[in-house]
Parts: structure tokens; sequence; C-alpha cells
């Protein structure tokens, strides 16, 4: 009798202690769960973003780049030069009259 | 119940709920993996993002680098209308704030925008090549519930616009880019067909893995592809000459009631082409709204015709070439009657048609005995045809071959050619035709270049508009002149000019002209009977092509000028003749032609 109550002591005191190890090692589970979580979260998250900033700039660089050239293309027309040429600079379209040497002669001489 | 009773049945509390858990654990993966695995399968593909980097098409310049064609970054918008009603559902904006304020930017009627979105289930387009202020005021609108918020719904894809600035200018060089028959993009005509390999650009792609809020997690790992931008072409054509002979080639057009007409200008030391011009011609800004399909036709070398006695100059020179007559040796010792017999007239070909049979000036009278020389400036059928006679078929066709008829010229551009008989199909027939410059067709293109080697010393040049392309890392590749054959020698090209230049003289006549005369050119013109299309024979339209070049030491230029079905003027130098004076007397200060 005396034997069976030392057993169950036994028994008790392994379980008890067998409790608190699954606590803890569930604490530790949770706690490294966390840490990873957090750190996922902040390193890959973050540079994840980041790298999606960097990225829709490099793209709106292409774009203004693009934009510009255009802009550059546009600008090395005659159209446009003689668009300039008008209104910047007031110069007008005349129609040239070339003047025939043989016929002034004749002109002058009359 | 004792304590171990107890803890024993916390045991199996324990246990069981285990067991539990791992079941639910179990049935929830049983349902993730095996009865939901395709909704998960497209979430997960909703993971990864393609993204394509867009890159414009290289541009065209004049030889002064003046912009003929380039692409412009546009912007199409689309509404994805799921999005759009949850952003509704969820109270963020309503239907009425969206077009209010999309309509305005987009500067159309509400009730039009309104009509779209209700026309689809999906994806809307409501907008097509935005410009980029425009696109950049939309995406940045603002919900009015939280202002630092954009409104929601608008997806923007990248496109671009082909721009010409200089309308219809050059267009039959440039050509245009449009839709082909299978809906895709392509260069149709021109520089932009014929280097449609070098001029379209490159999209850019990679994959990227991105999270629930679209941000990159990472890029996957396989190597990307660069986008690139289109290679950039310049031509060698001057387009101030471009623009005095496309306004001059309209005004004879319409002068002389003409069809259609070409104009060619080349640099026969280089065979660079200086200004090539159609008419009619088209804007390839408006490509899609020209309803004669003529005008996009660049018959300078795509058409081949009978250009007529512009030939002699190619049966004279192999005759010179080789040896078998002289400029001065008498070839008509008799003259003529207007026509001559080259088959037995009782002959029974002869019987029903003495067109098959003899020869005959354009004016059919009589002839004093004339030389050589003067059976080429007189442009006088008969003459040519004896001097072909003493050529025989074989040297003939030799030097029409020399000439490269029956061949492609070779420039960077889509051409088409006129074909030459075979050599052992050849009759007597074929061999007075020939020999003035009927019975063979050929490009305005074809009859320059070969016309342009008498002008080069007997140098035949390779054809080309394009001088250099720039790629897009900045390497240029420059394109050298290119000989091709040497069609006769230095000596006889010098004694053909020199006659030919007696045919620049007696076709200078006009007071207005006179001081053209101060010029060294060597000239000559062709008159054509157009045949009829379905039936044998020759109807009464005609073909009027002339010909020039510089033939001063600098040989700055050949000049040819075609007109098509003139109803004024029955023969080249009524039309033609004038459209090329017009020109010459326009251009040859800006090409530094000599005076004598």
């Amino acid at each position: 009798m005396s034997q069976d109550i030392f057993v169950d002591e036994q028994k008790k005191h392994f379980l008890a202690r067998l409790q608190k190890q699954l606590v803890v090692i569930l604490l530790v589970f949770f706690g490294v769960l966390m840490v990873v979580n957090l750190g996922v979260l902040t390193v890959v998250g973050t540079k994840g973003q980041e790298l999606s900033g960097i990225r829709s700039e490099q793209e709106s660089q292409k774009i203004k780049n693009d934009l510009l050239r255009s802009r550059y293309e546009a600008l090395k027309v005659s159209s446009t030069i003689e668009k300039k040429a008008k209104d910047d600079l007031k110069m007008n379209q005349k129609d040239i009259r070339i003047i025939d040497v043989a016929t002034a002669k004749v002109s002058a001489e009359k | 119940m004792n304590e171990f009773s107890f803890q024993f049945r916390k045991m199996k509390f324990v246990q069981l709920l285990l067991v539990g858990l791992f079941l639910l654990v179990f049935l929830f993966l049983f349902r993730w993996q095996i009865i939901d695995s395709k909704k998960f399968d497209e979430m997960a593909a909703e993971r990864i993002r393609n993204v394509e980097i867009p890159a414009l098409r290289g541009s065209i310049y004049s030889s002064d680098g003046t912009t003929l064609a380039f692409s412009e970054r546009r912007f199409d918008i689309y509404v994805y209308i799921p999005e759009l009603e949850r952003a509704e559902n969820y109270g963020k904006q309503s239907r009425s704030e969206y077009i209010k304020k999309v309509s305005e930017v987009l500067k159309m009627e509400e009730s039009e925008l309104r009509e779209l979105l209700d026309s689809g289930p999906d994806w809307i387009k409501i907008a097509s090549k935005l410009p980029y202020g425009r696109k950049e005021a939309l995406v940045h609108l603002k919900r009015d519930d939280v202002e630092e918020f954009p409104l929601e719904g608008n997806f923007v894809e990248y496109t671009a616009e082909r721009i010409y600035p200089e309308n219809d200018l050059a267009s039959h060089i440039v050509g245009f880019y449009g839709y082909n028959a299978h809906g895709d993009l392509e260069g149709r005509s021109g520089i932009e067909a014929a280097w449609e390999g070098s001029l379209k650009s490159l999209e850019g792609f990679h994959q990227e893995q991105v999270d629930s809020f679209g941000n990159t997690i990472t890029i996957l790992d396989f190597t990307p592809i660069e986008e690139q931008r289109g290679t950039d072409i310049y031509l060698t054509v001057d387009l101030k000459l471009q623009r005095i002979i496309e306004e001059r080639l309209k005004w004879a057009v319409e002068r002389y009631d003409a069809e259609a007409g070409a104009v060619l200008l080349m640099d026969p030391k280089t065979g660079a082409i200086l200004a090539l011009s159609n008419y009619p011609t088209f804007n390839p800004n408006k490509y899609n709204k020209i309803k004669d399909l003529e005008a996009f036709s660049n018959r300078a070398i795509t058409t081949p015709y009978e250009f007529g006695s512009v030939g002699k100059i190619f049966t004279v020179s192999g005759a010179f070439e080789e040896g078998v007559v002289e400029p001065k040796t008498i070839i008509l010792p008799e003259g003529h009657e207007g026509c001559e017999f080259f088959i037995d007239k009782t002959e029974d070909q002869c019987k029903y048609n003495l067109a098959n049979c003899r020869v005959c000036t354009f004016d059919r009278l009589p002839q004093a005995p004339m030389t050589v020389a003067e059976g080429l400036i007189k442009s006088d059928n008969i003459a040519l045809y004896n001097v072909a006679k003493k050529l025989e078929i074989s040297g003939l066709y030799k030097y029409l071959s020399k000439f490269r008829m029956g061949e492609p010229t070779g420039i960077e551009l889509f051409e088409s050619y006129g074909a030459l008989k075979q050599k052992e199909e050849w009759n007597i027939s074929d061999l007075v035709t020939h020999s003035y410059g009927h019975g063979y067709e050929g490009t305005l293109l074809q009859v320059t270049a070969a016309a342009a080697s008498v002008a080069n010393e007997g140098k035949y040049m390779k054809p080309h508009i394009v001088s250099r392309i720039v790629e897009q890392n900045r390497n240029i590749r420059e394109f050298e002149p290119e000989a091709i054959v040497q069609t006769i020698s230095s000596q006889t090209s010098k004694i053909v000019g020199g006659i030919l230049n007696q045919v620049y003289r007696n076709n200078v006549f006009e007071y207005y002209y006179k001081d053209l005369l101060n010029y060294d050119i060597a000239m000559k013109s062709g008159t054509a009977l157009i045949p009829y299309k379905n039936k044998a024979g020759y109807s009464d339209e005609i073909n009027t092509t002339y010909i020039g070049f510089d033939l001063s030491k600098q040989k700055s230029f050949i000049l040819s000028t075609w007109l098509y079905k003139p109803k004024v003027g029955h023969l080249a130098s009524h039309n033609s003749r004038v459209l090329w004076l017009e020109i010459f007397n326009r251009i040859k200060d800006h090409l530094n032609v000599p005076r004598k």
C-alpha cells in the first residue's frame, strides 16, 4: 500500500514537471514565433515597400525621359522653328521676286 | 475520487483535446489542400505580378536632323467595374462623384461616361492615348470622404502615339505606322515598313512576388528582359529640296491635268536619294481617313512603266562602248520617210497590222541623212533602230542588263522592278522596240539609277536613302555608298553626256528659263503610250518622263520627272520638261550647281 502511494506521488510529481516544461516550451515557441514574425515584417515587409518605391520611381523616370525626348523631337521640326521665328522673332514669310538682270537693264535704258 | 484519478482524467481530457485539435487541423488542411486548392492556386498566382516595361519606337530624321517621325508616350485609361463597385459598396466614393470628377479631366460629357461604365461587366476603356498631363490629373483625383486618398477604379496602361510632325512632307518615304490585318500595330509603308525590325522597340519584362498590398516582396529568380528603344534612322533626304519638289510636282499635276506624278532627285556620285516625291500624296497622321488608296502608292519605286525614249541613252551608250558606231557615224545615209520596215511588208504578219513590221518616228515626218548623235538629239526611233541593228540582240541585251534593267535597285525600301525579257526570247521586234526604250519597263528609280551611271563616269551606284542608324546604346552605323557595276567607260559617258547637253540646249527655249542655259546639263525626254490593261495594244494615254543631270565636275545631281496620263500636252516636252526646268530653277543654288 505504501509502495502504491509512493508510485502515485512519483507520477504526480512527474506530471507536474512535464506540465511546467510544456508551458515553458509553448511560451518559448510563441516567443520565437513572434520574433520571427516581427523580423519578417520588419525586414522583408519594409524592403518590399522600398523596392516597390524604387521600381515605381524608376518607371516614372523612364516615362519622364520619354516625354522629354518627345518634346525634344517635336522641337526639331520645321513648323516649330517657323512658328518660333514668327511669334518670338516677329519674322514674316514673304514671296521673293527674282529680278531678271536682262529685263532690268532694258527697263533702265527705257 | 482520489487525486490520481483526477489527474488521470485531466490527462485523458488533454489527450482528447489534442486529438480533436489534430483532427481539426487535418480537416482544415484537407479543405485547403484538396477541396479549395484551385482557389488558393489562383490566390497564389495573384501574388506573382508580370511587369511589362514600355519602350518607344525609333525616330526617323532627314539629313539635317529634322524629325520626320517620332513616338510620344501616351496612356490608355481603363476602369475595373468590380473595384469601382467595391469602393462604392464600402462607401468610399459614389458613382456620381466618380463620373463628375473623371469626365471633367477627360473633357467628356457625364452622360457619355455613365453610358460607357454601364456598357460592360469588367474592364472598360474610358480614354485612349491620353497625354501625360491629363493622365497625371486623372490618377491624382482625390475622394471626397478622405481627401488624401485617391479616387478608386482607374487603371493606366502604357501606349504610344506615332507622330509625323511634317505631315505629308516626304510621306511616301517615311511611310506610316498603323494596324495590319491581324489588328497589330506595325510599319505599313515606306521606311516605317521596310525598317520595321530596327525601328520597333523591345518591351522589357520581369516577374515579381507581391504582398497583399501590392508591394514588391522579391523579384523572381529569372533573367529579366531589358526594354530597348527602337533604332533611330537618318535619311539622305534633304528636306529643303523635298519641299520644293513636292510643291512643284503638285503644281504640275494640276496644271497638266495628270492622274499622278513622281519626281526623283539623286546624287549620282553616291546614289543617295536627295528627294523623292509622288502625287497624289497623304498625311501619315491621318492615314485612316484617306479614301483614294492610290495616294499611298510610291510610284517612283513601285510602279514599272515604259519610259520611252529615255531608254535611247542606254542603246547609244552600249553602241559607243562596243565601238559599233561613233557619234559622227552616219547611221541613216539616205534619211528616212518617217517609217521604216524591219520586216518585209509582204510577209503575212504585216498584212493585217503594219505596226508589227515597221518603226516610225513620233511625227512620221521624213528626215535627211543623220549621224548617231543627231539621231539621239532628235530622238529618232529609226536612227536608234539602226544603231541597235549594229549592236545586235546580244549587244543590246548585254547593255540593258548592265544598266540593271530587269533587276531591283536594292534601295532600302520595298520596291518593284520592271522585267527584261530573256535574251533567248528576243526577236527582231524586241530589238526594234527596246532600241528606243519601249517593250520593257522600269521604275522611275531604276531608270534614274541607270542614267546616273552615265552621269557618274559609268559607275552605277546603288541607290540608298538611309545614311546612318543610331542604336539605343548610341552605336552608330554609317552606310557607305556602294558601286555595283561599271556600265560604260568614263570616256563613253563623256561622249553621251556631250550629246545630251545639246538635247538640253534645245529644250530650254523659253525666255523665262534662259538663265538655265548657263549650266552644263545633259537631258533626255521620253513619251510612251500606255498599254491597255485588259487587252493588247496601246491606249491614247501617255507617260511623260524627263531625266537630266549635271555635267560639271561636281556631278551634283540627277533629276527625273514623270507625269502619268497628263491630259494637257501630248509630248513630254509639253509638260514633264516644264516640271523639270521649274524644279531645276529652284534647286540649282541650293545644290551649288556650277555655272559655266
